[in-house]
């Protein structure tokens, strides 16, 4: 599948950026991964210094096995964790053409929010970067919101905030002339 | 006595790898469906299924020589006797 195919490309559509969120915000995730993959390491070297032998595989005919394949399970699901987390984090894209803006936001792995709104409806574009890292990095939020207030997209944590407020502006001003005409 | 043979927690082992592997298919699918198959959702994949294939090779590894008719006992009467010895 391909964008033009997700979005249903009209054939006078142009796709201007698509946006995910910024690299850095994932770390953290993948921080608590690494933490995740040594907990077995340090709860084997601790057994062994408390009980040492009690995990021999040639003495313990019943205990090894079954701590290999609990480990086995943990670091497994660890993995699945991991992935889970960085669908989430990608899955999570903003489309900006000259006629609309899609926002697909992953919640999970078994839902999923589709949002659309033409670009002449937007009235308001507000950044915000908030905190140490989106500043040193350059990433915010990007709200929009039309004219009713009630309808409101929120780009969540995309890189060069400020570049995509202007281009939105832009775009919707031009087309806003365009349906005027 | 109630025991078990040890088998019986590798058959529970394969049903969490079942479980598993639907899930990264999954996952897989999803990246796929949504346009996001890019150079960064193929290395983590990669990650993640080279990580458990590797996970699963040394858990064939380490379980190589286990004799997996040994019987675990789940349950003993004889772990009480002489509990209320006063």
């Amino acid at each position: 599948m391909i964008i033009s195919n997700l979005i249903r490309q009209k054939s006078y559509e142009k796709i201007e950026y698509l946006l995910r969120r910024h690299p850095i915000t994932f770390l953290p995730s993948f921080l608590i991964f690494l933490l995740m993959l040594a907990v077995p390491v340090v709860v084997y070297l601790l057994i062994n210094n408390l009980y040492p032998n009690i995990l021999d595989p040639l003495t313990s005919k019943i205990l090894f096995p079954l701590a290999t394949l609990s480990a086995s399970i943990y670091y497994l699901g660890t993995c699945l964790f991991f992935y889970f987390r960085f669908i989430e984090f990608y899955l999570d894209i903003w489309i900006v053409t000259n006629d609309r803006i899609v926002s697909i936001n992953q919640k999970g792995l078994f839902s999923q929010t589709i949002s659309e709104m033409d670009l002449y409806r937007i009235q308001d574009v507000t950044v915000v970067v908030n905190g140490f890292f989106p500043s040193i990095f350059k990433y915010g939020d990007v709200q929009i919101k039309t004219a009713s207030q009630n309808i409101k997209i929120i780009f969540k944590n995309v890189p060069k905030p400020n570049e995509i407020r202007e281009a939105l502006i832009q775009l919707s001003d031009e087309d806003r002339k365009h349906h005027n005409s | 006595m109630f025991e078990i043979s040890l088998y019986i927690f590798l058959f529970i082992y394969f049903g969490f790898l079942a479980i598993f592997f639907i899930f990264s298919i999954l996952n897989f699918y999803h990246i796929v469906v949504t346009a996001s198959f890019t150079l960064a959702s193929f290395i983590v994949s990669f990650f993640v299924f080279s990580l458990a294939t590797l996970i699963l090779y040394a858990t064939w590894y380490l379980l190589i020589n286990v004799d997996w008719q040994t019987a675990v006992p789940l349950f003993n009467y004889e772990w009480f006797n002489g509990i209320l010895i006063f």
